[in-house]
């Protein structure tokens, strides 16, 4: 989720191949960002992730530098976690 | 509170009681759809109808918990003497009132003649990104022009009280994706975890 406009995430989604919906925060300008807590005072998100489970029930939450790259090895730690996998 | 009438002060109370449950554009929406039947227990049924902890809104409301914060608005107002609505501020200019769009015309062509001549001038766009940027929400005023005239947007300022924690209820959003599907975050409840992404911007590392 990022809080620039559709058309500039389009071009970037096509170059990117993600494969999960890219959602645009534009407007109300930052506004599930600000639910979320993760809306920076230039109006841009952090780096930021959450893993929500099926019941609606945040699990893990990571406020990351946003210069950084947050990796994956949490994640797939938790999400095996709450999938009963370990 | 003079010039305003007790249910517009309610309903900006409502409006900050829905802000603490993260539902204040709802709220805010509902207001303006079902104004002017805004007496408490027209109010009491849009919190119902947004889904919001009664117990919290009620006591909010019965309090009159944001009333300080209200109290605030309207004396920027007082300072400013803006009580018309629309009331527009193009380049320093306060202009009161819906005026013929020939009276806007004029002032914005006057105002971008002005912008050409001088060096340094904030174009059209930058001010425009400038009043539309959340900070601009939050902020107590904001200086444009070289009129020195503090935009005030009517967003209650500060962060909203429900952080989210780990073990709380996920806020629900519906948000568009670049395939211009409207996505919802409980749309997922029952059948997928999520992982939620939230990126600076484009072109930056996912």
């Amino acid at each position: 989720m990022l809080t620039d406009n559709l058309p500039s995430l389009k071009a970037w989604a096509k170059g990117t191949n993600v494969s999960f919906p890219v959602l645009s925060d534009f407007w109300p300008h930052g506004h599930t960002s600000l639910k979320y807590d993760v809306l920076r005072s230039e109006g841009v998100a952090e780096r930021a992730i959450f893993v929500i489970d099926k019941k609606g029930i945040i699990r893990y939450i990571d406020v990351h530098d946003i210069n950084e790259d947050p990796g994956m090895n949490a994640i797939i730690r938790i999400l095996e976690e709450i999938e009963g996998v370990k | 509170m003079r010039k305003y009438s007790h249910d517009s002060s309610n309903a900006a109370l409502a409006a900050w009681a829905a802000w603490d449950q993260g539902k204040f554009w709802e709220m805010h929406d509902l207001l303006f759809e079902k104004a002017p039947e805004l007496n408490r227990p027209a109010l009491d049924e849009l919190a119902r109808e947004l889904g919001l902890d009664m117990a919290k809104f009620k006591k909010s409301m019965d309090n009159q918990t944001h009333l300080p914060e209200l109290q605030k608005n309207l004396d920027k107002i007082h300072e400013l003497d803006v009580w018309s609505t629309p009331t527009t501020i193009i380049n320093g200019r306060i202009i009161k009132g819906a005026q013929p769009y020939e009276n806007y015309r004029k002032i914005i062509e006057e105002a971008l003649g002005q912008s050409s001549q001088r060096k340094g001038r904030s174009s059209i766009l930058e001010i425009l990104s400038k009043a539309l940027a959340p900070s601009g929400a939050y902020a107590e005023s904001k200086v444009f022009g070289e009129g020195k005239v503090p935009l005030y947007v009517n967003v209650p300022d500060g962060k909203p009280t429900n952080e989210p924690k780990v073990g709380e209820q996920a806020p629900d959003f519906t948000l568009t994706s670049v395939e211009d599907s409207r996505v919802t975050l409980s749309d997922y409840r029952g059948k997928k975890n999520v992982l939620l992404s939230f990126l600076p911007a484009a072109f930056t590392p996912v």
